[in-house]
C-alpha cells in the first residue's frame, strides 16, 4: 500500500500538533481575557499558568521534531528536557499558590534539579559531534557506542519525568486534601473556596500518569506509528482547558496574601473590642451590628482584628458554640439577611438576583447551595 | 520526514480546529454558572457554532489526508457546514433584541437539517468506488449517478450564498438595533454592540476565505498568504468571542428608555427581569395552609409576575397536592387560582403606575413587567372586582407570619 504511508505521517503529526495549539489557544484566551472586563484572576497565578501552558508548547513542539525532523530536534534537545521535566512543578507551584493555607513561602529549591540537568546536557551537547547526536536521537532511546554517558542523560527524561510526575502529584492531592480540611473554617465564599474543579483537574493528572510510563515501557517506535497517543493528549488539551477556565474566571480564593495585613485595616471595620476572650453577646453584637457577613469574599482574617483574638481561636470559638464551621456560620447569617430584606415591601422594585447580591451572597449557585443545607438541616426526621 | 508542504497545510487546518474546540469546550464549561434561560440559550448556541467550526475544519483536513473517512462523513458534514453562520446569526439575534418578546425561530435550522437528510438518504444508492475520483479529481461521473454528485458539487456555491445572507441579516440585526438606541436618545450607551460590531467585521474578512479557495482550486500556494491571513483572523475572532462569554461580558436585556435623565437618583434596578421561579419553602409553613400566611407568601415572593406562573409551580415549595390548593383558593376567596393570580397583578400594576418612572410608560410597556402575558388577558381581567385581601400595603403594620423566620433567626443565633 504506497498511499498508506504519508496518511499516517499526517495523522500523527496532527496529534502532536494538538496539544501546542490548544496551550497556544489558552495562552491567547489568557491574554485576551486580561483585557476584558474586571480582573478577576491574581497576577502570580496567571503567570504560573503562562509558564505551565508554554512548556506544553515546548513540549510538544519538542517531541514533533524528534519524530519528524531529528536534526532540528538536537537545538531543542535541553529545552525539550527542561520543559518536560519542570512541567510538574510548575504545576505544583500553581496548586500551593491556590491552596495556600499557612504563611508559609514556596520553596524554588524545586525548580534547581531540572534545570541543572538541562543545563548539563546542554554544556554536554557542546562536546559531543554533530552525527553523533543524531545518532542518539535517530537510535529512538537506544545507547550509542562510545557515548554511553550522553545516551543515557539525554534518554533519562522519560524515567526523570515519570518519577516527578508522581512525586508531585502526590504533593499536590496532599495540599489539596489539607486545604478543603480547613478551607471552611477562613473564607466564607464557598463557591469560590471550594475549588471543587480541581477534583476533575487532579484527575485527569492521575489518569494522565500513564504517559511517560508509557514511554518509558513501551518501545520508543512502536508508539509513534500507533495512534495510541489519541487519548492521552486529549485528556491533555482537556486538563489545559479546565486549568485556564477555572483560572482565569477567578474560581478561587487566595487565602494568604502578602498584602493581607494592609486590606484587613481598610476594609472599614471601626468597633473594637478590648476584652481579649471572646464570648458569645460579644460575638453576636458584632456580626449583627457590623455585618461583616456582606462582603462576599469574607475571610476569617478580616474579622479577628476587630475581635481581637486569632484565626484558630475564633474558628474554634464557632465551631463549638454554633456547631457549625465558619463558612457556614456565616451563609446563614446571609440567609437571615436575606429573609429581612424580602420582608420589606421597599424592596418588591428589586430583582431576586439583586436582593441575594445585597445579602452577601457571591452567586446565584452559593445562595442555592446555603438554601439548601438550611433546608436538610430543618427537615424533621423519622428513624 | 513530513514534506514541508503538508506541513503547511496540517498546521493551517489544524489551528483554527483547535481553537474551535477549545473555545466549545471553554463555553461548555461555563454552563454551569447560570441564572437565567436565555443566558443558557445563548452559551448553548455558541458551543453548537464553535463545535461545527472545528467539525468542518476536520473534514477538510480528511478530505486532504484520509479520503475514506471523508467519504464516509461528508453526508453528515453538510449540516454542520450550512448552520454555523445559523449559530452565529442566532447569537447576534439574541444579543441585539430590542423587544423582550422576541425569539429566535428554530425554523432557521429546516434548511440544513432537510439538505442534509437528502444527501445522507441519497448516498446510500451510490457505490463507494465513485466517490475518490471526485473528491481527488474533481471528475464527475457519467451514468445515473451523475446528479448526486452534481448535487454534491453545487453544495459549496450554495452555501456560501448562504453565508451571505445571513451575515447581512446580522448586520441588519445590528444596525436595526443600533437605530433603536439611537432613537431613544436617553438610554445608557450599551458597550455590547461596539463589541459585536468589531466581531462581524472579522466575519467578513473570513467569510472571503471559501471564495480564495474556490479560485485556487485548494491549491494552497495560491492562497496562501491570504488563507494566513485570514485563519489569524478567524483565531482573533473566535478566542473574542469565547472571552466576552467566559468573562460574562455581554448585556442581555437591552437597556430601554425608563432610565431618563433627570431622574437619575432613581434607583437603577428600577426594571424588573425575568422572576425566577425558585420558590423557597417557608419554614413553618410546609403541609399546611391558612389565608393570611398564604397572602403573604405570595406577596412576599410574587410569582405571579412571571406570565407563565402555573398552579404547580406551587405545589412543591407549599408542600402540597394540585386540588387542595386550588379548593383552598376557590373557598377562601371565592375564585379560581388564575383570577387571584390576575387579581394579584391588576394591584401590582397599579401600584407600579404610582411610581415615577412606571407612570410615563404605556399600559403595554407595562403589562409585561407586572405578569400579564398579554393585552387579551389583561382586558380580560381588568372588568373583575377586586378581592379585598389580607395583606397591607405598606411596611407599617407587618403581618405575623414572619414570625417564623424571626424565630429562625433567633435559633442560630441561640442554637
Amino acid at each position: 500500500m504506497p498511499m498508506m504511508s504519508p496518511e499516517v505521517n499526517i495523522l500523527q503529526a496532527f496529534v502532536y500538533l494538538l496539544p501546542i495549539f490548544s496551550a497556544l489557544a489558552c495562552i491567547l484566551v489568557l491574554y485576551k481575557s486580561e483585557q476584558v472586563g474586571e480582573k478577576l484572576a491574581d497576577k502570580k497565578v496567571l503567570t504560573l499558568l503562562f509558564f505551565y501552558l508554554l512548556c506544553f508548547v515546548f513540549i510538544w513542539g519538542g517531541t514533533f521534531f524528534y519524530v519528524f525532523y531529528p536534526q532540528w530536534f538536537i537545538v531543542f534537545s535541553s529545552v525539550h528536557y527542561l520543559s518536560y521535566v519542570v512541567l510538574q512543578v510548575v504545576f505544583y507551584h500553581i496548586t500551593f499558590t491556590i491552596t495556600h493555607l499557612e504563611s508559609d513561602k514556596f520553596s524554588y529549591w524545586h525548580y534547581v534539579p531540572p534545570f541543572v540537568l538541562a543545563i548539563t546536557l546542554l554544556v554536554c551537547s557542546f562536546f559531543i559531534p554533530f552525527e553523533k547526536q543524531l545518532e542518539v536521537v535517530n537510535s529512538r532511546g537506544g545507547i550509542v557506542e562510545g557515548y554511553e554517558a550522553f545516551s543515557t542523560l539525554a534518554n533519562s527524561r522519560h524515567l526523570v519525568r515519570a518519577v516527578y510526575s508522581v512525586v508531585y502529584l502526590a504533593l499536590g492531592i496532599y495540599r489539596f486534601w489539607r486545604y478543603r480540611k480547613e478551607v471552611d473554617n477562613i473564607s466564607a465564599d464557598e463557591e469560590k473556596a471550594s475549588l471543587n474543579w480541581m477534583y476533575l483537574f487532579l484527575g485527569l493528572s492521575f489518569i494522565l500518569l500513564i504517559l511517560p510510563f508509557m514511554v518509558v515501557f513501551i518501545p520508543r517506535q512502536t508508539l509513534m506509528d500507533s495512534l495510541t497517543l489519541y487519548v492521552p493528549i486529549c485528556l491533555i488539551v482537556i486538563q489545559q482547558v479546565v486549568l485556564c477556565y477555572y483560572t482565569t474566571t477567578g474560581q478561587y480564593v487566595l487565602l494568604y496574601t502578602t498584602e493581607e495585613n494592609d486590606e484587613g485595616q481598610e476594609t472599614g471595620i471601626q468597633e473594637v473590642y478590648n476584652i481579649a476572650d471572646l464570648n458569645r453577646q460579644k460575638f453576636e453584637r458584632y456580626i449583627y451590628s457590623n455585618k461583616p457577613y456582606l462582603k462576599h469574599d469574607l475571610k476569617i482574617t478580616d474579622i479577628t482584628a476587630p475581635l481581637q483574638t486569632n484565626r484558630t481561636y475564633l474558628s474554634t470559638f464557632i465551631n463549638r458554640n454554633y456547631g457549625m464551621n465558619f463558612s457556614h456560620f456565616i451563609n446563614t447569617c446571609r440567609l437571615n439577611e436575606l429573609e429581612e430584606l424580602l420582608e420589606k415591601t421597599s424592596n418588591r422594585k428589586y430583582d431576586n438576583l439583586d436582593l441575594i447580591l445585597r445579602a452577601g451572597f457571591g452567586s446565584y449557585n452559593s445562595y442555592l447551595r446555603a438554601k439548601k443545607r438550611q433546608q436538610e438541616k430543618q427537615m424533621l426526621k423519622v428513624e | 520526514m513530513l514534506d514541508y508542504n503538508d506541513l503547511i497545510n496540517v498546521i493551517v487546518m489544524t489551528a483554527p480546529m483547535i481553537v474551535s474546540f477549545v473555545c466549545a469546550l471553554m463555553i461548555g464549561l461555563t454552563l454551569k454558572e447560570k441564572v437565567r434561560l436565555l443566558e443558557q440559550d445563548l452559551k448553548f448556541t455558541l458551543v453548537f457554532y464553535f463545535f461545527s467550526m472545528g467539525l468542518c475544519w476536520l473534514g477538510l483536513l480528511f478530505k486532504q489526508y484520509n479520503i475514506n473517512s471523508y467519504i464516509f462523513i461528508q453526508s453528515g458534514l453538510t449540516f454542520f457546514y450550512f448552520s454555523i453562520v445559523i449559530f452565529f446569526y442566532n447569537y447576534v439575534y439574541v444579543l441585539t433584541r430590542i423587544k423582550e418578546s422576541e425569539h429566535f425561530s428554530n425554523f432557521h435550522y429546516l434548511f440544513p437539517f432537510l439538505l442534509t437528510m437528502i444527501i445522507v438518504f441519497w448516498s446510500f444508492f451510490i457505490p463507494r468506488e465513485l466517490y475518490e475520483p471526485f473528491f481527488l479529481q474533481n471528475e464527475i461521473p457519467s451514468g445515473r449517478h451523475r446528479y448526486y454528485f452534481l448535487f454534491l458539487e453545487i453544495k459549496m456555491p450554495v452555501g456560501l450564498v448562504f453565508n451571505a445572507i445571513y451575515m447581512a441579516l446580522s448586520f441588519h440585526r445590528l444596525y436595526r438595533y443600533r437605530h433603536a438606541q439611537k432613537k431613544e436618545l436617553t438610554v445608557v450607551v450599551d458597550y455590547s454592540t461596539e463589541k459585536l460590531q468589531r466581531i462581524l467585521h472579522f466575519a467578513i474578512v473570513i467569510s472571503i476565505m471559501p471564495l480564495i479557495l474556490i479560485v485556487g482550486h485548494f491549491n494552497w500556494h495560491v492562497a496562501l498568504l491570504p488563507l494566513i491571513i485570514s485563519i489569524i483572523a478567524l483565531i482573533y475572532q473566535q478566542v473574542t468571542l469565547a472571552v466576552y462569554i467566559i468573562k460574562q461580558d455581554y448585556q442581555l436585556v437591552p437597556v430601554r428608555k425608563v432610565l431618563r435623565k433627570k431622574e437619575e437618583n432613581a434607583e437603577p434596578h428600577l426594571l424588573k427581569r425575568e422572576p425566577v421561579i425558585v420558590l423557597p419553602t417557608l419554614p413553618g409553613f410546609v403541609g399546611k395552609l391558612e389565608k393570611e400566611s398564604f397572602e403573604a407568601y405570595i406577596q412576599i415572593h410574587k410569582p405571579y409576575l412571571c406570565s407563565t406562573f402555573k398552579i404547580t409551580d406551587l405545589t412543591e415549595p407549599l408542600q402540597i397536592n394540585r386540588t387542595t390548593l386550588s379548593t383552598f383558593i376557590n373557598q377562601q376567596f371565592e375564585v379560581n387560582f388564575s383570577r387571584y393570580m390576575n387579581d394579584w397583578r391588576l394591584r401590582e400594576l397599579k401600584e407600579l403606575q404610582g411610581y415615577l418612572p412606571y407612570s410615563k410608560m404605556t399600559l403595554r410597556e407595562l403589562l409585561p413587567l407586572v405578569g400579564f402575558g398579554s393585552y387579551r388577558s389583561y382586558s380580560r381581567a381588568k372588568n373583575a372586582i377586586l378581592i379585598p385581601h389580607i395583606m397591607p400595603e405598606d411596611d407599617n403594620n407587618q403581618v405575623n407570619v414572619d414570625t417564623t423566620i424571626k424565630q429562625n433567626a433567633n435559633d442560630v443565633a441561640g442554637s
